[in-house]
């Protein structure tokens, strides 16, 4: 039973409507803005979410040197969060975070994951498939040559299953 | 003897979860007992000081010097160094 109610979340929380693609942003506020703005209309975050989101990833960035392509996975308290949900973000030029282990060290993100997680252990197998699939250098390549929301959409799901 | 594991991460909720998960598969597979806990990065240093710790991960930077066993958590999740710390974690948890 548990296991098929994971595989239905996975089309519950990845949604086309929820990929954005090239995005043009220059700064992590400037995205984190637009990406909050989309949740919220929505009804996926809370307005508390953008604020949330920006401290914590001050305090505790999210970029992660997966070379060649680098991902970032902003995310922030599950009290922020109304539903949840993936968001994924091809950038058009990388942008800058901060590493998650060593803050001091900046790495330059193409592709990003806003991990929307309202109970952690409902979505431990679903966060697990997806971070292990960063580890197949081929998901984020076809994600970065993609500029089709619904092939992105088919591979995140692919990858998650 | 059940080891005791703690995990941390900025929220406690995302990456400490899928290190967990990992954690759980490797003490499987080699039939450890553990029990693991996670926690945020803020909250890590008042578990330690009243829990019983044998190994550490942690996938942010640590604010404070650490008197347990610790391995570096990020290397589970972007996958570069990770059979090192696989094979650390073992090390730790098989005496």
């Amino acid at each position: 039973m548990k296991k098929n109610s994971t595989l239905l979340n996975i089309d519950n929380m990845v949604k086309k409507d929820l990929i954005l693609i090239n995005d043009h942003s220059k700064t992590k506020e400037e995205l984190f803005k637009k990406v909050s703005n989309i949740l919220m209309k929505k009804n996926i975050v809370k307005e508390s979410y953008y604020n949330a989101l920006l401290e914590r990833e001050a305090v505790f960035p999210t970029g992660i040197n997966t070379e060649p392509i680098n991902v970032a996975i902003p995310h922030t308290d599950n009290k922020h969060i109304k539903k949840a949900s993936l968001m994924v973000v091809k950038m058009a030029e990388p942008i800058t975070f901060k590493q998650m282990d060593d803050p001091n060290k900046e790495v330059n993100v193409e592709v990003l994951f806003f991990l929307l997680i309202d109970e952690k252990e409902k979505q431990s197998k679903f966060l697990s498939k997806l971070i292990m699939a960063f580890q197949n250098s081929d998901f984020l390549k076809s994600i970065k040559k993609s500029d089709d929301k619904h092939e992105i959409l088919n591979l995140v799901k692919t990858n998650l299953q | 003897m059940k080891k005791n594991i703690l995990l941390v991460c900025g929220t406690g909720i995302a990456t400490s979860t899928v290190v967990g998960e990992k954690i759980k598969e490797i003490a499987k597979e080699n039939n450890f007992d553990v029990n693991i806990n996670q926690v945020k990065v803020t909250e890590a240093k008042s578990h330690l000081k009243d829990n019983k710790v044998d190994l550490l991960i942690a996938t942010t930077q640590l604010p404070f010097e650490v008197d347990v066993p610790y391995v570096k958590g990020l290397p589970f999740i972007s996958g570069v160094g990770e059979e090192e710390v696989i094979e650390e974690v073992k090390n730790i948890l098989k005496d």
